[in-house]
């Protein structure tokens, strides 16, 4: 059980990548941290500096309390699953699982078989023990390496991906096991991944990374609710949040937002955003999920659908307003007829889930 | 029923030529096999007698030769200079594999350079080298003339296996509480093996087969098989009998080095490509 600080975290590699830039975090103890950022974001480089495979440029990794930038990989009591698993070939599941305790040299024989029974027994590998690798399927396999991992009780845990070589159904399946057991045993976990939805139902604490640099750390509500820029806000949500760009002018009561093709009315709750009579640039913000078909003209915005795309208890339908291709998402129970292409409706956001980004800082406006 | 009947001509055909093949390839073994057994008469006559009644003299004269004293020269040597250029071949092909090293292509073509030298030019001077390190005529001159070869043979070999294991393999190990040795002796030599196996034939058998550097550094007390096999040829003529008796001796060796590694084998020499 231990606490995580990483430091001022720099990395480069060579001298024109700067791989990871100030990277400041604090896990807790029995904390789950994810993560997240797409393919050659920094976030599998961070992961690599913690276990030891890569060492910081500049900045400090605290575990406890204790420095352990300069400890050899071995010495700093971290376990990791692989994305590939990483398990030898050449050992059958009872000597992969048996091969940490040896590492020392401390244990006796029957200490060893005592820890490898518990251990198979807790993951169900009673039967597997003395198959091999090529043996076993794919889930087989993680518990496997989950099984190495655990058994010397590390304090901490780290993931690579560990889901990503799982069918759909087996990494949902995986996915609660994994939340279930981490959530029992209080093992504080670091867990890399670029699927949000693996993020969002697994971490206590999300780091989601870019190019490098930390874009926002939070819970998963607040990561989704509270955008910090627009990265974090178009990374985040499935499908990804609609943009529109255009300028946003307000009077002393009423608030517009003239983008390509349209100007819309927006509710005049805005307002204390941008203050009165002022006209301003801006990146405008909503998800999917935060438009809603309303029956009357009064207000709302007029889209010609464009694309249906059914989903099992939704629609999600691709409207023309304005320039724009907006997605918007409905419950098919709310909507009385099936929509068709090239018929207009109306759609109004939820208020309280319009945000607005500063076009070139990308910072939100608050 | 089209289709297995298609294949089963396919399998016939293939097990023809197989057959065939292997006929053409084994047939001078063969000839040597039954000329051991022959007398010095019958060896020479044609069309070649098949049928003859076997003789085990010629086998009895090569125990008692020096041949046999040649032969174990022949097996120390190669024993000692495989066992060696696989141990120092193996950690320096690792090293070349695992760790970032300035310079490391040209390194490893200089290294491969040692090896496409003719022995035919380095032999002068070895003889010259050896005789003023007073090694001339001794196995140990030989064993180090033969890791020169096999050494720079084992790195490339070893290399190309080293660098198919993943590293994450040895990453977790290390993460275990490995030490970077440790790491390599449990983890990445045992998952190279078929590589080692591979490795360790081609340098037995060039060790075992090398004539020119055995003729021009031994004498008499360091002579290696293939140096004794050509004296046999005496100036009072070819006892071929014998010749093929020593011959037929001297391939067990390698004959059963390869029977009991052949697993691996197999796998070595499609370099990993069978799982």
């Amino acid at each position: 059980m231990a606490t995580l600080v990483l430091e001022k975290l720099n990395l480069w590699y060579g001298k024109h990548t700067h791989a990871v830039r100030d990277v400041d975090l604090t896990v807790e103890d029995g904390e789950l941290c994810v993560f997240l950022g797409p393919s050659g974001c920094g976030k599998t480089s961070t992961l690599r500096m913690i276990a030891g495979f890569l060492t910081p440029t500049s900045g400090k990794i605290y575990l406890d309390g204790q420095v352990i930038n300069d400890l050899y990989p071995g010495d700093r009591n971290v376990a990791m699953i692989f994305q590939s698993y990483a398990l030898y070939p050449h050992m059958t599941v009872q000597e992969q699982l048996a091969f940490p305790l040896y590492a020392k040299g401390k244990r006796t024989k029957q200490e060893v078989t005592q820890k490898v029974r518990e251990i198979a027994h807790f993951l169900h590998l009673e039967d597997l023990l003395h198959r091999y690798p090529r043996e076993l399927s794919t889930g087989e396999q993680q518990r496997v390496a989950i099984g190495r991992a655990l058994i010397r009780q590390p304090k901490l845990f780290l993931m690579d991906e560990p889901l990503s070589q799982l069918d759909a159904r087996l990494r949902v399946e995986m996915r609660a096991q994994l939340r279930k057991l981490q959530q029992e045993l209080k093992i504080t976990t670091i867990y890399v991944t670029h699927d949000q939805t693996e993020a969002q139902g697994l971490a206590d604490k999300i780091m989601v990374m870019n190019v490098g640099r930390v874009q926002q750390i939070g819970k998963p509500t607040e990561i989704y609710e509270n955008p910090h820029n627009l990265f974090v806000a178009g990374f985040i949500g499935m499908p990804a949040m609609n943009f529109w760009r255009g300028t946003v002018t307000t009077s002393s009561s009423e608030v517009t937002f003239q983008g390509r093709g349209i100007t819309l009315p927006l509710p005049p709750s805005l307002l204390p955003l941008f203050g009165t009579y002022t006209t301003q640039e801006a990146v405008m913000g909503i998800r999917p999920e935060h438009l809603h078909p309303v029956a009357t003209s009064q207000g709302a915005w007029p889209g010609e659908v464009y694309l249906v795309e059914p989903q099992s208890n939704e629609f999600i339908l691709d409207l023309k307003v304005g320039e724009e291709i907006v997605k918007v998402r409905v419950d098919k129970r709310k909507l009385p007829l099936r929509p068709t292409e090239g018929h207009i409706m109306f759609i109004k956001p939820e208020e309280e889930h319009v945000y607005f980004f500063d076009p070139s800082s990308e910072k939100r406006i608050r | 029923m089209h289709g297995e009947k298609k294949s089963a001509i396919r399998q016939t055909v293939f097990l023809i030529v197989a057959i065939a093949i292997t006929v053409i390839f084994m047939f001078p073994l063969l000839w040597v096999i039954v000329s051991s057994f022959k007398t010095r008469l019958e060896v020479f006559l044609l069309p070649p007698k098949w049928i003859f009644l076997p003789t085990a003299q010629n086998y009895r004269d090569i125990f008692t030769s020096d041949f046999m004293y040649q032969f174990r020269n022949s097996l120390i040597i190669a024993a000692l200079s495989m066992g060696i250029s696989l141990f120092l071949g193996s950690l320096t092909a690792y090293g070349f594999s695992r760790y970032s090293i300035r310079g490391s292509e040209g390194l490893l073509f200089w290294i491969l350079s040692l090896r496409m030298l003719p022995p035919i030019a380095v032999v002068i001077p070895f003889y010259l080298l050896f005789r003023s390190l007073g090694l001339l005529d001794t196995n140990a001159a030989l064993i180090l003339v033969y890791c020169i070869f096999n050494i720079s043979f084992s790195i490339w070999v070893l290399k190309g296996f080293f660098d198919e294991i993943p590293i994450e393999l040895e990453e977790a190990a290390k993460l275990d509480g490995y030490s970077p040795l440790q790491v390599f002796w449990k983890v990445s030599l045992p998952l190279a093996r078929s590589g080692i196996a591979t490795t360790a034939i081609f340098c037995l058998i060039q060790s075992l087969n090398e004539f020119l550097v055995a003729l021009t550094l031994t004498t008499r007390k360091a002579v290696t098989a293939p140096v004794g096999l050509a004296k046999l040829q005496t100036f009072l003529g070819t006892d071929w009998g014998r010749i093929s008796a020593a011959a037929v001796i001297f391939m067990i060796p390698v004959v059963v080095f390869t029977i009991l590694v052949r697993n691996e084998l197999i796998r070595g020499m499609s370099f990993g490509r069978m799982q």
